[in-house]
């Protein structure tokens, strides 16, 4: 079945933490952590560098187990059903274009979209045949974006979405975020300087390193 | 049993006790085994005074494979239970399992030079030690070679279990391969049929390498918990949270 | 199994078109067997006497040395990662990457061993035997060498590590794996080194593919 990527059906549901403690090896980074997230929430992680944003996009993507407390998902739903993740590295295979990382994605996630639109919104029309080695930061942001419109996935996890991208990618990034939480997905957004997105008030997260 | 012993400080009570007398037996089974073997024990007809190499040689083999078990059972439990105890009794059995595995290479190969006249023989006993011995090392290795240690302790435990079920699978294919290229030319140490005189020192030593064997899994756990309880407090301050609902 | 084509073919596209590091394997495997040949002395009579262990070494550690390519610049680019989170299970990716790492990794080599034979004057009924019983075990060599990429996926320069690792375990499909060559050229397919040898395949197959899996959710963890 095609679907056009501005038409995306996905299941919305709601994640909740429960006294969450996140530990890297000896380093602890979070204690305690209690936060809900109901459908159409947008959370804002702030905080700078090394302080655990990116850890606990880990730990909602399930790749990361909480050394305490726990992270809920609804019956039926799981990190591995549930999310997508933005991360570097981005995932993206050297070796293949643009349009056969997009085809191996819609693959793995049994989604068959509309390709051509897809590359369209995403603004990499042009560079569908390139491969992704020759491809600039920002635009491979573009394509991992294009892989989490493929995914349909109800929580987005994306780590400094903003950055390296040029303020058309901003905008994209923007609406299609705002798009998102109006279809009743959630997004969670690591990053040390928040972007707007329009039409929609957010929760923030700040981490602070502890005196 | 195991969640039982899993818990640091019952394991350090009941190892005060146990770890002592795993030595004490030890050295005293050695020094009386080593006694009775080299000295009072009668030379045998065929391979002569050889024969003491005996002493050392098939305890030795014993504990390297009884090692290996403790290891993989450690292991499994680790990999099933995640508890940081089981990973410091593998890691410490592997390193006498493979002391014993070397010495019984060692041994053997000091009494094939009278019996075989070579140094080494392709024997099926000895290879399969032999292989046994590179398992331990590459068991040791990755601990070595990977830098995060809970990650080491899983993948250790997955070789350990892997080569746990592939052992016996090499013995058997040993034998087979052995008895295709080498029909029965060579007497093994550790023949059936012993008597008595040669028995009872060869028991004494067993139990005797058995507690030595022992002894070092405790001390190595017992160290590794100090460690452990030296790194409890953690190295650093959780961040503040702040949270703002929209 | 749609994941699991996805991967493999995949895997097939990328090798053909990031400059063909499976023809190296074929390479290794020549330069190797003429090595053994002139430290042999070049005697044909010697030669074809050790002409299938020769072989089956080239092979062996042909296939060994390249545990690297299955996972390693996967690992790198995150593309395990987002495969994971897909909710493909590290079985089926391990699966995916056998079956890749056996048409990759061990079919040049498979195709190129009746030529390299030849220098070794391996021919006929012997050669035949050889091809069998390599094609018998390269399902249980490539889950070792699979495992050995899983566990060193996150670790460049492991190679000898990797090797030691794993050799242990080969040396029962090697012994085997011989025998059945030499079986199989007296008894045909009666003989039950044949059928040892199948068996010790499927079950290498077993535990070293589930290993494979197990290994890589350990090194999916963040370190």
């Amino acid at each position: 079945m095609t679907f056009l990527p501005d038409k995306i059906d996905m299941e919305p549901i709601g994640v909740s933490l429960q006294s969450v403690s996140l530990r890297r090896g000896e380093r602890v980074l979070l204690e305690n952590l209690s936060l809900t997230l109901e459908p159409g929430n947008l959370l804002y992680v702030l905080g700078e560098n090394g302080i655990g944003k990116t850890s606990l996009l880990l730990a909602l993507a399930g790749l990361l187990k909480p050394h305490q407390g726990q992270i809920v998902f609804p019956e039926g739903a799981s990190p591995h059903l549930s999310t997508s993740l933005i991360i570097q590295p981005d995932g993206a295979s050297r070796g293949l274009s643009v349009a056969e990382n997009l085809d191996f994605a819609s693959k793995l996630y049994t989604s068959r979209p509309d390709f051509d639109l897809l590359l369209k919104k995403v603004g990499l029309t042009d560079l569908a045949h390139n491969r992704t080695e020759t491809l600039s930061l920002g635009q491979r942001k573009r394509l991992s974006l294009a892989k989490l419109l493929i995914a349909r996935r109800s929580l987005w996890l994306l780590d400094e979405p903003f950055s390296a991208l040029d303020t058309s990618g901003r905008t994209l990034f923007s609406q299609e975020i705002a798009a998102h939480l109006g279809r009743g997905g959630i997004a969670v957004i690591a990053t040390h300087q928040p972007t707007d997105v329009p039409n929609h008030s957010a929760k923030t997260l700040r981490l602070r390193a502890a005196k | 049993m195991i969640s039982y012993l899993a818990n640091p400080a019952r394991f350090a009570k009941i190892s005060k006790w146990l770890t002592p007398i795993c030595g004490g037996l030890a050295a005293l089974c050695l020094l009386v085994g080593t006694y009775i073997g080299l000295i009072s024990s009668p030379s045998a007809d065929l391979h002569g005074e050889g024969v003491r190499m005996l002493y050392v040689h098939v305890p030795a083999a014993w504990c390297a494979l009884a090692a290996y078990t403790g290891l993989a059972i450690c292991s499994l439990i680790s990999f099933v239970w995640r508890h940081p105890l089981a990973d410091s009794a593998a890691r410490s059995l592997a390193i006498p399992g493979l002391v014993f595995a070397l010495l019984c290479l060692a041994t053997g190969s000091l009494w094939g030079r009278p019996a075989w006249g070579t140094w080494w023989q392709w024997d099926a006993r000895m290879t399969s030690v032999l292989v046994l011995a590179f398992i331990y090392a590459g068991y040791l290795l990755l601990w070595g070679v990977i830098e995060d240690k809970r990650k080491a302790a899983r993948l250790a435990s997955i070789v350990a279990m892997v080569g746990f079920i592939n052992i016996p699978i090499i013995k058997f294919s040993v034998d087979w391969w052995n008895t295709l290229h080498q029909p029965a030319s060579v007497s093994q140490p550790g023949a059936p049929g012993m008597p008595a005189e040669f028995f009872i020192p060869l028991f004494i030593m067993m139990t005797g390498y058995t507690a030595l064997l022992a002894w070092c899994a405790l001390r190595g756990i017992e160290a590794d918990l100090v460690k452990l309880k030296n790194r409890r407090a953690p190295k650093t301050m959780p961040a503040e949270i702040e949270l703002r609902e929209g | 199994m749609r994941a699991f084509n996805a991967i493999l073919m995949r895997d097939i596209r990328l090798a053909f078109r990031t400059g063909g590091s499976w023809v190296l394997g074929s390479v290794f495997m020549a330069i190797f067997i003429s090595l053994c040949a002139i430290a042999l002395g070049g005697q044909m009579a010697e030669l074809r006497r050790l002409a299938a262990p020769l072989l089956w070494l080239a092979i062996v550690f042909s296939m060994l040395l390249s545990f690297t390519t299955i996972f390693q610049s996967d690992y790198r680019q995150g593309t395990l990662t987002q495969i994971a989170l897909s909710g493909t299970s590290t079985l089926t990716l391990a699966l995916a990457k056998w079956a890749a790492f056996l048409c990759l990794g061990f079919l040049p080599l498979f195709f190129v061993t009746p030529i390299i034979g030849t220098f070794l004057g391996l021919s006929g009924q012997s050669l035949l035997a050889t091809l069998l019983a390599l094609a018998l075990a390269a399902p249980a060599l490539a889950a070792y060498v699979t495992l050995a990429g899983a566990i060193f996926c996150s670790r460049t320069g492991a190679g000898f590590l990797a090797v030691l690792l794993v050799t242990p375990f080969l040396v029962p499909l090697l012994i085997f794996g011989l025998e059945a060559g030499t079986a199989f050229q007296t008894e045909g397919w009666a003989a039950v080194e044949i059928r040892l040898l199948a068996g010790l395949s499927l079950l290498s197959i077993a535990i070293g593919l589930p290993a494979s899996a197990a290994a890589l959710r350990v090194n999916l963890e963040p370190s």
